[in-house]
């Protein structure tokens, strides 16, 4: 057992380069789909057609396509059927990850947005605010304590789906691992360690969702 | 894409059929114990919540591509020669049994604790109080949002094309490496995959709403 930690403990080092394009992906994925949750958003809520259909189906789209279909068809599909030739697997990526989570943050800030109280509309309207006033300075302050904690548990996910680029040739920590593991003809000691990491990263980001969720607790029950 | 599916439809189908059996067989394993399992995280013994916590927070905390990687490892370092399929199956039963203990855990803990206590002065034995009180109460929360899991678990099965579980990304490699159509070919299992995703999600937002009637109260 000792012998074991002590292997693992010696790979770790060996892993760290993949683990740093790991996190890479997965900070530039995030900021990407943060981005581009917010006009997802804007279109999920208009009343006009041309805006609610096509953000519907996208998001449609993203949650029932599992991410390597998504990813397989991004780097080779798309690129094929257009002729585009070599297109950048670091970059289709990160795209495809952004816009996987863009989808599922958009939803998740959705229904954050449909729990701030309807009568606070009508209040700043009939107080003279402009939409953008009201935004800035009533409904976003109330709204980012209710929308953190699953943006943390997003950020996640992105994490757990990012294995996926290392079918396309992305030397992040999983393929990092498997390379590990046939230049040392070990199967199983650098898999683990790469599982460690990725549990002391995702548990990390769990253990700050929770404290998000029982720090911000109060201002939620206000609200 | 006509002569994709004329020539090679079997066996995407068969993929399809592939992806299919893992998906069940995983969940109806995985399911059950899970459902166990959460009554063990809600143990007061602490010999029976740790262990049952490690797990939990170990597959849910860890990506299902290094899961099934580190379970074909394991079987190999073994010298165990398994049918890859089972293995796939015994890897998606897994991870469901880990994210099904803590949504029965969830429902559990929404039923307030004098609901045993009164069932208790009414003379039922637990497993009465159980099946009787408790179970009816679970089945709105729990239902849907074990549906949803299937749906993401049924996400998830892609990977094991990774690891040569014989599944429908698996055979969609194979058919490309057959006929090159390579946009043609991810398009159809894309579609083969959005169509059972979605069918899946649908039902369980079906059970939201059908099921309802006990979360108004």
């Amino acid at each position: 057992m000792v012998n074991a930690l002590m292997e693992i403990g010696g790979i770790v080092p060996q892993l760290l380069d993949g683990l740093l394009v790991t996190l890479m992906i997965c900070v530039l994925a995030a900021l990407g789909a943060l981005l581009l949750s917010v006009p997802l958003v804007a279109a999920r809520r208009s009343s006009k057609r041309r805006y609610y259909y096509p953000a519907t189906v996208f998001i449609t789209l993203m949650r029932g396509l599992p991410i390597v279909i998504l990813i397989f068809l991004c780097y080779f599909g798309f690129p094929a059927l257009l002729g585009f030739g070599r297109v950048s697997a670091f970059w289709v990526g990160v795209l495809v990850l952004a816009l996987n989570g863009s989808a599922f943050i958009s939803e998740a800030l959705r229904g954050a947005i449909a729990r701030l109280p309807e009568g606070q509309w009508e209040a700043c309207k009939s107080l003279g605010l402009t939409p953008f006033q009201t935004w800035r300075l009533v409904l976003i302050p109330q709204f980012i304590p209710i929308a953190l904690p699953s943006l943390a548990g997003e950020l996640g996910f992105l994490i757990k789906a990012s294995p996926a680029l290392s079918l396309i040739t992305i030397v992040d920590l999983t393929r990092r691992a498997q390379q590990v593991s046939m230049q040392t003809f070990d199967p199983l000691m650098p898999l683990l360690a790469a599982a460690l990491l990725y549990f002391l990263l995702l548990g990390a980001i769990s253990m700050l969702s929770r404290w998000l969720e029982t720090r911000l607790e109060p201002v939620r029950q206000r609200s | 894409m006509i002569d994709v599916i004329a020539n090679y439809g079997d066996e995407i189908v068969k993929g399809l059929l592939g992806t299919l059996l893992i998906l069940v067989a995983g969940c109806v394993i995985g399911t059950p114990i899970g459902a166990g399992m959460a009554f063990l995280l809600i143990s007061s013994k602490r010999l029976l919540r740790w262990p049952s916590r490690a797990y939990v927070e170990v597959i849910r905390n860890t990506p299902f591509l290094i899961q099934a990687m580190l379970l074909f490892a394991m079987l190999g370092v073994m010298r165990l020669r398994i049918d890859p399929m089972l293995v796939g199956i015994a890897a998606v039963a897994i991870y469901t049994a880990a994210y099904m203990a803590e949504i029965v855990r969830g429902a559990l803990k929404s039923i307030p604790d004098g609901q045993w206590e009164a069932a208790n002065a009414l003379g039922l034995r637990s497993f009465r109080v159980f099946r009787l009180v408790i179970f009816p109460q679970l089945l709105p929360t729990a239902l849907p949002a074990s549906v949803n899991l299937y749906g993401t678990v049924a996400k998830e099965t892609a990977f094991l094309s990774a690891v040569s579980v014989a599944e429908l990304t698996f055979a969609g490699q194979v058919v490309i490496a057959q006929t090159f159509k390579v946009f043609e070919v991810w398009a159809i299992v894309g579609i083969l995959y959005l169509c059972l995703i979605l069918l899946i999600l649908a039902a369980a937002k079906r059970l939201e709403r059908g099921l309802g009637w006990s979360q108004t109260v």
